[in-house]
């Protein structure tokens, strides 16, 4: 397993966003998403720039839809997670899991 | 022949009362296409004012009607000299309705690719969830946070970019002599 299969923590949140929201996966409602579950403050910058990321290493894919009213006639990017992303995001999810294994007393403690 | 409908004659000053001047912001965020109770006379007639965008330009025209009903049909409708409160009201209405465009100059910064589809999805969060919510002053607020937020991650790209690239040079540099 090469080091570059690891995704980094906000990659998975960002993956695992995508993975919810199927084909309705776009910069707002991603960031949104990841704000309402994680209760932490995302910004749309930081959206972007790793899904750009993800979308360099093939982990994600994206396509321009139509322009709507409601965006001042912008078109949406919707994006949608490849084979590569879903296996990077095992692997991450199992690394994990391996180093906490055996930990769970000591993680609920704190 | 149609009927040449009857000519109501402007309301003065002080026979206008206003009855409702509803912020914009209030209405779920839809956009302004319909027109807006602002008052009304001395004889009751409903003042209505409404904002129309010119389909050749693009510009939008302030309407100024009076009559029985806010839905009035075309043929009932009459325009009036502005009252300059109602004007001023719904220009600054309309105005902060808008997400801040002085703001938009920070995402110069944002490559181009990427512009366009991050100032779609600030704009359609702003009018349909952030607006209806929290009004237009925190709805403004919230829409310079996020383009201060969302320029940060790219200045911090290029500064890397820079700042790899001036090492590089020095390293270069220095091997060379």
């Amino acid at each position: 397993m090469s080091k570059r299969d690891y995704l980094g923590e906000f990659e998975q949140l960002v993956i695992l966003a995508l993975l919810r929201l199927g084909d309705n996966a776009y910069g707002m409602r991603v960031r949104r998403e990841i704000e309402e579950r994680t209760r932490r403050s995302v910004s749309l910058g930081a959206v972007y720039t790793t899904l750009e990321r993800l979308e360099t290493k093939g982990y994600v894919s994206s396509r321009i839809g139509d322009p709507t009213p409601e965006r001042g006639g912008r078109a949406k990017k919707f994006f949608r997670v490849e084979g590569a992303g879903e296996s990077a995001l095992r692997q991450s999810r199992e690394a994990y899991i391996t180093m906490a294994s055996g930990l769970k007393p000591r993680l609920e403690a704190i | 022949m149609t009927k040449r409908p009857e000519r109501v004659a402007t309301p003065k000053r002080d026979q206008f009362t206003t009855v409702q001047l509803k912020p914009r912001s209030q209405e779920n965020g839809q956009p302004p296409n319909g027109p807006d109770v602002i008052g009304q006379d001395a004889g009751g007639r409903v003042i209505v004012a409404e904002i129309k965008m010119r389909p050749s330009d693009g510009k939008r025209e302030f309407y100024y009607y009076a009559g029985s009903t806010p839905h009035l049909e075309a043929g009932t409708l009459y325009q009036f000299r502005w009252s300059a409160r109602a004007l001023v009201a719904m220009v600054r209405d309309e105005y902060k309705r808008k997400p801040p465009r002085s703001a938009e100059f920070l995402l110069l910064l944002v490559p181009k690719e990427d512009r366009r589809t991050i100032l779609g999805d600030l704009e359609e969060e702003y009018q349909t969830i952030v607006l209806p919510r929290h009004g237009a002053i925190k709805a403004q607020r919230w829409y310079w946070g996020q383009v201060l937020a969302c320029v940060l991650p790219y200045v911090w790209r290029l500064a890397r970019r820079v700042g790899s690239a001036v090492l590089g040079a020095i390293a270069l540099h220095r091997l060379m002599r």
